[in-house]
Parts: structure tokens; C-alpha cells; sequence
């Protein structure tokens, strides 16, 4: 994606592409958890109970989908993000890439993880700034593996990205998911 | 003479104690609002890094 193989790229140019890449990905983390909190705000009249009953029957129907294997069955824009986002430059275009990548709407979705900070925010109509840290936080987890590609080099990341994407998406989602529920019990 | 006024009321055990209280319930305060937020935090880390898989 953003061709980082060790010895492919110099140094302060994979730490560019590194920095615009990651503000990109919070940006776009921090305004999908706006429109979020935006939606949230309207469902605010919906008595909690129903709310809850809700979103979380709706969230465990995905979760028996992603342990099912067919998590292409979830909600997703089911296309990569255009190259076109490259033209006007790599930094910018990493940076581009990156807010689109950040929101965890614009491209494929393979497993149930970005709907539990969803079930969060819709679920308990946290206030904003509460809102914008789950989004912030969704970003920055969405930049770390690419960073991590970009300082390991290609070719090691496949190896270690085919092996473990399974068991990181299924231990990722569901301690997500007990932890999303703590804050519920907190925060209600 | 409202300094030694002042200096007696600060003296005063029960003017210590209130002012411990005070003082904790801020900490427990900012600490739950600091443990929440962190908890959100993780809680779209946790969701960010799941996605691994679809780099």
C-alpha cells in the first residue's frame, strides 16, 4: 500500500509517510466517531433499554457472522480505497489514504472489531469529547499495523500478517467488546 | 487582624479533614474520569488493530 519495504524507501521518507499516514487515521477515526456521536444524539430519546437491546442483539448477530466466516455478509463499502488518492503526492497521499482508512467505512471490513466502539457510541450517547477519544483511539489502532509494515519492511509483515490476522482480529474484537462493556457498566 | 483569623480556621482539625475530603474526591474524580477515558481509548485501539488483516 504504502510500499514500505526496508529497502525500498530511505528512512526519513518511511517516517513522513509514517507521521501523515497516522494523523490521517486519527482524523478519520476522530470524525467517523463525530458523525457517531451526531447519531447517537438523535437516538437519545429512544428509552436506554431499547437502545441497548437493540444495538447489542444487532451487534452479536455480527459476531456469530465473523466467527462463522462470513464477514462479508457485515456492513461495507466492499472495494479498496482508489490509488487516485496517491496522485497529488506520497505524503499526501498517505495522509489521504489514512483518514479514509481511519474511518472504518471506506474499504473492506474483515471482522466484527469496528462495530464495537460503534455499539459505544450509538449504545450510550457518551458526550463528545468521550466520543472523539473512542475515535481517536479506532484510528490510531487502524495506523499501528501499517506503521508496523513500514518499520519491519514487506516481506517479514506478510509473513507474521498471514499467521496471526485471524487470531489478532478474533482476540482484538472480543477483548474490545468486554472492555466496551466495562465502560457501559461505568459510565450507566 | 483577619490573618490570625485566618491561620486559627486553617489550624483547626476539622478544617484539615474537609479539606483532605476535598482534596480526595478531586483525585477520585479526575482518577474515574482519567480511567474511563483511557478505557475508551483502548477500547478503539483494541477495535483499530483487529482490522490487521484487511492492510
Amino acid at each position: 500500500m504504502l510500499g514500505g519495504s526496508r529497502s525500498g524507501r530511505p528512512w526519513p521518507e518511511r517516517a513522513r509517510l509514517a507521521a501523515a499516514f497516522t494523523v490521517g487515521n486519527v482524523l478519520g477515526g476522530t470524525v467517523a466517531a463525530a458523525v457517531a456521536a451526531v447519531v447517537a444524539g438523535f437516538l437519545s430519546p429512544v428509552p436506554i433499554g431499547l437502545l441497548l437491546a437493540v444495538t447489542t442483539t444487532v451487534l452479536l448477530a455480527f459476531f456469530v457472522l465473523d466467527f462463522a466466516g462470513r464477514t462479508d455478509l457485515l456492513p461495507q463499502r466492499a472495494r479498496q480505497i482508489p490509488q487516485e488518492v496517491f496522485h497529488h503526492g506520497i505524503v499526501r497521499g498517505a495522509f489521504r489514504f489514512g483518514f479514509e482508512y481511519g474511518t472504518g467505512s471506506r474499504t473492506h471490513i474483515t471482522s466484527v472489531a469496528p462495530f464495537v466502539p460503534l455499539w459505544l457510541l450509538l449504545s450510550l450517547n457518551l458526550e463528545v469529547h468521550m466520543a472523539l477519544m473512542v475515535g481517536a483511539g479506532f484510528g490510531a489502532g487502524r495506523a499501528l499495523p501499517v506503521i508496523a509494515h513500514l518499520g519491519l519492511g514487506s516481506s517479514q509483515w506478510d509473513t507474521n500478517t498471514d499467521r496471526q490476522a485471524r487470531m489478532v482480529a478474533v482476540l482484538g474484537s472480543v477483548s474490545s467488546a468486554v472492555l466496551a462493556g466495562y465502560v457501559a457498566v461505568l459510565w450507566l | 487582624m483577619a490573618e490570625p483569623a485566618l491561620t486559627r480556621i486553617a489550624d483547626r482539625p476539622s478544617t484539615q479533614l474537609s479539606a483532605a475530603l476535598a482534596a480526595a474526591l478531586v483525585v477520585v474524580a479526575v482518577g474515574h474520569q482519567f480511567v474511563l477515558g483511557s478505557f475508551l481509548v483502548l477500547v478503539g485501539l483494541l477495535a483499530g488493530i483487529s482490522l490487521s488483516g484487511s492492510v
